[in-house]
């Protein structure tokens, strides 16, 4: 164990470990070359590699049975709401209340006067549309979007989340009103986010125009801003952790949990409780929304540090 | 968007042992060009395979497999072909080194439910899932040890799937920044691996050979 000869070994073989995930052709010949400098190399690279593969299988066991083994984790099957099938009983209840207005997929309704006519998504659904124009507009859980059938580039954002990827057109740019605000893009794919204490507004591609009245913000891509009732607040992000959840991934870097929180409760349907003290606890980092209830619970928990734990109603956090 | 390395599928038991491999659309060779480049290596890769602690014959064995390997799996072009081949042998050795510990602990007898031959089976009974929660914790329990950061960038790349470039950009960090952290990590779950071998409560015990 002293034997400073094999910590160095040791290390040689995991940093060989390490790099022969993306390895190239080469890395590998020169591996064989390490190999065959003393015959403990390959030993100690097996004992590496099986240690890590065991860390997979223990990652995967569940710890009950409850909940049946469905190969349909693909999460692009959450935006025809199959998911129910495959929801737990706390689950079932959770969404209950919602599920009273919706009757399989999402809830549409005419207005026939105007053209106009709204789309929401239950707690937990997911939805992609194409409009006549080519955009195309992916709808987060909870989330309330009013269209114009006689002119598709007026949308309206009345609550929740979605992620625009605009077909631009100059002479008819591409106009979403959320709240008495307007957000006009100059080509792009940006993900809005509305709720009850804030508008948020995220640029992955592009540029759009945020429309405050006589007050007009540019945001390019990777800019945010967010809108606390007077309170504007700027900021940046990766732009490939914009609008992540329409690929069933969460990223973050230093948000309060209850942003983190909110946003699960979104694209899961889940109702989760936070224990005192942990609203303002920060994290960074990136959450994986594909596979059932309890798998994300469980990687959520993991990744938190902290107990994430199943109530009769959802999920409870705390220390 | 952040893409999760694309994990080759193949031999279901050696998928967890997959690591991800670069596939593109605008590079070839398609087959023709992957099987032609597995003879003019022959030789190469035999080394390889002896290097990885195969006989002359099982490396013969091997390279032949993997020639058959390349018509009934490879669907699509190759970016990195080379190390395709490579990789695809070394998951191959790795299955090996499963498949010999398992016949090995059957013979033993070790503990009767192993009997089994299906790792769901072995998984799911009800000693091993104890001792296998008992080695979680005890590798929860050495990350919970590690300095934040490291156990965090450990968990990023192991459970959530990140690659070093993406957690790398995450973080504001360099890519040599994170292997370090990686590293100290690997570390610690290789010791804990020892421990829990030494006392041979290991819910995947095997005899790699290795006892340090």
């Amino acid at each position: 164990m002293a034997d400073p000869r094999e910590d160095r070994m040791k290390e040689e073989a995991i940093a060989w470990h390490l790099r022969l995930v993306q390895g190239s052709g080469d890395d590998w010949e020169r591996f064989v070359d390490w190999l065959e400098i003393d015959p403990r190399h390959n030993d100690i690279y097996q004992a590496v590699a099986e240690a890590d593969a065991d860390l997979d299988g223990l990652a995967d066991l569940l710890p009950t049975s409850a909940l049946p083994v469905l190969e349909n984790t693909d999460h692009g099957a959450m935006e025809y709401g199959h998911q129910r099938s495959r929801i737990g009983k706390w689950r079932a209840r959770a969404i209950a209340a919602s599920v009273v207005l919706a009757v399989g997929g999402a809830w549409i309704s005419y207005n026939h006067v105007d053209g106009r006519y709204s789309v929401t998504t239950r707690p937990g659904e997911m939805r992609k549309l194409a409009l006549t124009d080519g955009t195309r507009i992916a709808l987060n859980g909870s989330t309330e979007l009013v269209l114009d059938r006689d002119d598709p580039r007026q949308v309206e954002l009345k609550s929740g989340e979605a992620l625009f990827t605009v077909r631009h057109d100059k002479a008819r740019p591409f106009t979403l009103t959320v709240g008495e605000n307007q957000i006009v893009d100059v080509g792009t794919v940006f993900n809005v986010l509305k709720n009850n204490r804030a508008l948020r507004v995220e640029v992955a591609e592009g540029a759009v125009r945020y429309v405050d009245g006589p007050v007009s913000h540019r945001l390019n891509a990777g800019d945010t801003l967010s809108i606390y009732g007077n309170e504007v607040i700027e900021g940046h992000l990766p732009d490939t952790a914009i609008g992540s959840w329409a690929e069933g991934k969460l990223v973050y870097r230093d948000r309060p949990l209850i942003e983190v929180v909110g946003d699960i409760s979104r694209a899961k349907g889940v109702a989760i409780e936070l224990g005192p003290d942990l609203s303002l606890h920060k994290f960074t980092g990136v959450i994986q929304l594909t596979g059932d209830d309890e798998t994300v619970r469980r990687r959520f928990e993991q990744l938190l540090g902290l107990r994430v734990t199943g109530t009769s109603d959802g999920w409870s956090i705390s220390q | 968007m952040i893409k999760t390395p694309l994990r080759l599928v193949g031999d279901a038991s050696t998928r967890h042992v997959l690591n991800g491999m670069p596939i593109d659309e605008d590079t070839s060779p398609p087959d023709a060009g992957l099987k032609q480049l597995c003879l003019a290596k022959q030789d190469d890769l035999k080394r390889f395979l002896l290097a990885r602690g195969a006989s002359a014959a099982d490396a013969e064995d091997l390279l032949q497999d993997l020639y058959i390997r390349i018509d009934t799996t490879v669907t699509g072009p190759i970016k990195a072909p080379k190390a395709y081949l490579y990789q695809m042998l070394n998951n191959m050795m790795h299955t090996r080194y499963r498949t010999e510990t398992r016949r090995q602990r059957r013979d033993a007898d070790w503990i009767k439910a192993r009997h089994e031959d299906s790792e769901i089976e072995e998984r799911n009974h009800p000693e091993n899932v104890l001792s296998a929660r008992d080695e979680l914790m005890r590798v929860e329990q050495c990350l919970h040890d590690l300095p934040e950061r490291t156990s965090f960038i450990f968990r990023q790349y192991r459970i959530e799937g990140s690659s070093q470039k993406d957690i790398a950009q995450l973080l504001g960090v360099s890519l040599s920044a994170v292997e370090k952290h990686l590293q100290r990590a690997y570390k610690a779950v290789l010791d804990i691996r020892r421990h829990l071998d030494a006392e041979g409560m290991s819910a995947s015990h095997r005899d790699g050979g290795w006892n340090g």
